[in-house]
């Protein structure tokens, strides 16, 4: 069966999840590469919170500044611009680039384009997520092979750790961590793989336990397939939807984690754009421009969104096959 | 019954000792401390020193670890570095706000959950359970700080009718009585809503679900055969059964109560745990933060017991 029959056979929220977050993944793996410098402040005083839609004459100067003016017209040896208001003079001489530039949505409170920023935010975002479900899935899926099949002592070990663990009041360890290693990237992503492997431990085991006992395993066992054959060629194979299900809502648990860590201040660290730092560098202007702060929003959620219906879709997908 | 519990309740106590060890230790070989947060350079090395022995951070680990263990089994957690009062007075003072925020909070998603539930699953898979799926998939989705966020822009900013921070205004923190708790209710309104709006979406998704699944089990096949009514048979027969889980989802959320709204206490300044374990992390609080830690993870105990007791009480067939 080819892979397009495969999706159109899917239940519907499984295709729409699917698609949602393949769409999502495109924009932050392609998306920075058709953009401006997401982190580049166009104008700090002339193009601070534009609204969506606007348009500049920007003119880009060989010092490396930038000038968004009003209106811009070459009169002679200079261009005569109106800039926030007020008409000037700039020699030709230090103009290195001029040109009309659209800001399709806007621009933020220093004058950087948000459009721009909210896709290298999904970059962000986006890859610290799937990284730390990635971190998460390595560590939970070995521990819960490790206990299920083993079994005595590793198992019972192994699982007060889990129960242990649970019991943190993780946020707090979360804050403190950040807080004392103002992460970078990568810390951010093993912070948060770590502190959420525990779920996917239990669930895994509770899969090994069940098919432990399956005809076929003890059919491989008497083949004489080593442990880890069984476990990846056997075990794991049949426990996959479990685990892809509770991966997808892991997803948008980590997701909204980064987030908040990151809107704390704890996360991404400035300049660089993520969703949660936009929604917080945002917010000192709420009460006028609004979508500065719900644009991030509306796509943080639009992301868990569509991992919840993968989750539903990979759920209905097994009754489906079931019966 | 008595058995049980005392070995639940002494597993606990371990536990919550692991936990307040491995935060201690975690927060002392973290690098710097609490001094290096005295950055200014014109502060001679004496003043550091003299910090480093008040907070007694010169002596080695161990002592340290030891006297602090020993003062916390007393009932005694230090002195704040941050605020130089008492960790248990300074706790005591946030963790009211909190439970009053927090319990309304998941009272709210309780029972918005289950009645948007209960209204979905009058007509499954008709136009309204759709529309409410939608929406509470989108409320389950939506960060916490972009709901308060937005509920802020609306109410405080556009319609200008309830305060965006605080717990009191300057007005209500003078009077006492009636116009005290009239201001008090003001500002709860919107981080109350802030918390039901993000937790109604899973309560309610999760509950429509198992009821979904009830609804063609024997037990209401029965009820309906004996001529209950569709509505009967689903709220007297399907639902205590398909509310058992929550029991257990309820009483591990409980945590919450206590740490979960830290980003909703931060968004609306409430005077909390949240927003108190927030400038103990930055400020590198250590006895603050190992006091918090141990609040929290206390909840976490309890929260599990209770709801097990809860489980065991509400379900005949669980005996301990």
């Amino acid at each position: 069966m080819s892979a397009v029959a495969a999706f159109a056979r899917w239940p519907r929220r499984l295709q729409a999840g699917a698609a949602g977050l393949a769409l999502l993944a495109l924009v932050a793996v392609a998306g920075p590469w058709f953009t401006a410098n997401p982190d580049a402040i166009v104008d700090a005083r002339a193009a601070a919170l534009l609204p969506p839609g606007a348009t500049r004459f920007v003119l880009v100067r060989y010092d490396g500044t930038t000038m968004a003016c009003e209106s811009a017209r070459r009169l002679g040896p200079d261009w005569v611009v109106t800039r926030d208001g007020a008409v000037q003079t700039v020699p030709a001489g230090t103009v290195a680039r001029a040109g009309v530039r659209r800001f399709w949505l806007g621009t933020d409170t220093v004058g950087r384009d948000v459009l721009a920023r909210l896709i290298s935010g999904a970059r962000v975002s986006l890859g610290v997520g799937a990284l730390a479900l990635v971190v998460a899935l390595v560590l939970g899926i070995g521990a819960g092979l490790l206990a299920g099949w083993t079994g005595g002592v590793v198992d019972a070990l192994l699982m007060r750790f889990v129960d242990a663990l649970l019991a943190v009041p993780m946020l707090f360890l979360l804050l403190f961590l950040a807080a004392v290693f103002r992460p970078s990237l990568g810390v951010l992503v093993l912070i948060l793989g770590f502190s959420s492997w525990m779920g996917v431990a239990r669930l895994v085991r509770g899969q090994v336990l069940s098919l432990k006992e399956r005809e076929f395993i003890l059919a491989a066992r008497a083949i004489g397939a080593s442990g880890w054959r069984i476990a990846f060629t056997h075990l794991l194979p049949n426990a996959l939807t479990p685990i892809a299900q509770d991966g997808a809502l892991r997803l948008g648990d980590l997701i909204l984690v980064e987030a908040a860590l990151s809107y704390l201040g704890l996360g991404a660290q400035p300049p660089t754009a993520s969703w949660g730092t936009m929604v917080a560098e945002g917010q000192e202007v709420l009460a006028s421009t609004w979508w500065l702060t719900m644009l991030p929003t509306v796509l943080i959620a639009a992301t868990v969104i569509a991992a919840a219906l993968a989750a539903d879709g990979v759920q209905e997908l097994a009754r489906r096959e079931q019966t | 019954m008595l058995r049980w519990a005392l070995r639940r309740i002494g597993a606990g106590v371990v536990l919550v000792w692991l936990v307040a060890t491995v935060t201690f230790l975690l927060v002392s070989l973290a690098p710097g401390d609490a001094a290096s947060r005295l950055t200014d350079p014109r502060i001679p090395p004496a003043a550091r020193a003299r910090f480093r022995r008040d907070f007694g951070l010169d002596r080695p680990l161990p002592a340290r670890y030891a006297s602090w263990l020993a003062g916390a089994v007393t009932g005694d957690l230090g002195t704040s570095w941050t605020q130089r009062r008492q960790v248990t007075t300074v706790l005591a003072q946030a963790l009211p706000n909190t439970l009053i925020l927090t319990s309304l909070g998941l009272f709210l998603e309780l029972v918005g959950g289950i009645g948007l539930a209960i209204v979905q699953l009058r007509r499954p898979h008709g136009a309204g359970d759709r529309a409410i799926t939608l929406a509470t998939l989108t409320a389950y989705a939506m960060p916490t700080f972009g709901v308060a966020l937005a509920l802020i822009a609306v109410f405080s900013y556009r319609l200008q009718l309830l305060p965006p921070s605080h717990m009191l205004s300057l007005d209500g923190e003078m009077a006492h009585g009636w116009p005290r708790l009239l201001d008090l209710a003001r500002h709860l309104v919107l981080p109350v809503a802030a918390i039901g709006v993000t937790g109604v979406g899973a309560v309610a998704r999760y509950l429509r679900g198992s009821l979904l699944d009830e609804r063609t089990e024997h037990y209401v096949l029965a009820a309906r055969a004996r001529g209950c009514t569709p509505r009967q048979a689903l709220v007297r027969h399907a639902l205590p059964n398909a509310l058992l889980p929550l029991i257990t989802m309820t009483g591990m959320s409980l945590p919450f109560l206590v740490s979960g709204s830290l980003v909703i206490e931060v968004v609306f300044s409430w005077p909390g745990m949240g927003q108190l374990m927030y400038n103990a992390a930055l400020g590198r609080d250590l006895p603050l933060l190992l006091g918090g830690t141990i609040v929290a993870t206390v909840a976490v105990v309890a929260g599990n017991l209770l709801a097990d007791a809860a489980y065991a009480l509400a379900d005949p067939r669980v005996r301990m």
